[in-house]
């Protein structure tokens, strides 16, 4: 699944507004080139960025937002978290949008909810660039 | 100056100290910078600052060929920004066998509001630069 070698990897946090899609966008965007992100699939990068500086910041503890950043060979995955018990789901939930449908869903190869230990739940994000996503 | 010490930072960003990842900090400073509408010049100053203070970690702060971390915090207090540099590697020492000039701490002081070189309560080694947002002009 994600056995591909990690090129690099940056942990951002940052508090939860303006300054986290602004910040978050750069971030994503400069790893995904990292990783050989075709430029047709770097505007589902930063879609997913978008999606989830606009909304996790509501759903963990301190209103701040944790974003491990990995390239791999074609591959960049975002590990977002901690986030309040079980609000991984709904932090996939909240990406819905009216007649466009679930953005995360539609645009990321993978979706995975994760518990790490006493730390809180994660959501593993990840876009694969050797693929296109299937339309849903 | 020191009011971004205590405060939990706006942003932080930690990362392999190797050179590219440099760029990731700079990227990063300039999405703050979008935010916070600041001027292109006050910009320039603040990411070449923060590039001498990233440039030498990944040259001096860890041996060996496994990099160690190199992490960014920033905090905002009005129109001040606070960014710290911070390594775990030995320390700020002078090295006989640099293979640079020696002149990226002088070229930060000339850049900064304030500079501070310590050590944080884990040991672990700190430059601190303030800068002035504005480019120093009274708004008319």
């Amino acid at each position: 699944m994600n056995g591909d070698t990690a090129l690099t990897a940056a942990h951002l946090t940052v508090a939860d507004g303006p300054l986290a899609g602004a910040v978050l966008g750069r971030v994503v965007g400069v790893l995904a080139a990292r990783a050989d992100c075709p430029i047709d699939r770097l505007d589902d990068a930063l879609l997913i960025s978008d999606a989830v500086a606009a909304r996790a910041g509501s759903f963990s503890d301190d209103g701040r937002i944790g974003v491990l950043v990995t390239a791999r060979t074609g591959a960049v995955e975002l590990n977002v978290g901690p986030l309040r018990a079980v609000l991984a789901q709904r932090l996939v939930a909240s990406a819905e949008l009216p007649g466009v449908g679930n953005v995360l869903e539609r645009v990321a190869d993978e979706l995975l909810p994760a518990r790490e230990g006493d730390d809180g739940e994660y959501l593993r994000i990840r876009m694969a660039f050797g693929t296109a996503p299937s339309a849903g | 100056m020191s009011e971004g010490v205590t405060a939990t930072p706006d942003l932080e960003l930690k990362l392999p100290a190797r050179a590219e990842n440099v760029a990731v900090v700079r990227h990063a400073l300039g999405g703050l910078a979008e935010v916070l509408d600041v001027d292109e010049q006050v910009l320039a100053d603040i990411k070449l600052a923060v590039t001498e203070a990233c440039t030498n970690v990944v040259v001096h702060a860890y041996d060996g060929d496994e990099p160690g971390a190199l992490e960014m915090a920033a905090c905002i207090d009005g129109r001040m920004l606070t960014v710290v540099i911070r390594d775990s590697g030995g320390g700020i020492r002078p090295r006989p066998d640099s293979p640079g000039l020696g002149l990226g701490l002088p070229l930060i002081a000339t850049l900064v509001e304030s500079l501070e070189l310590s050590s944080d309560v884990a040991d672990r080694t700190e430059v601190r630069m303030t800068f002035r947002l504005d480019d120093g002009e009274d708004p008319v």
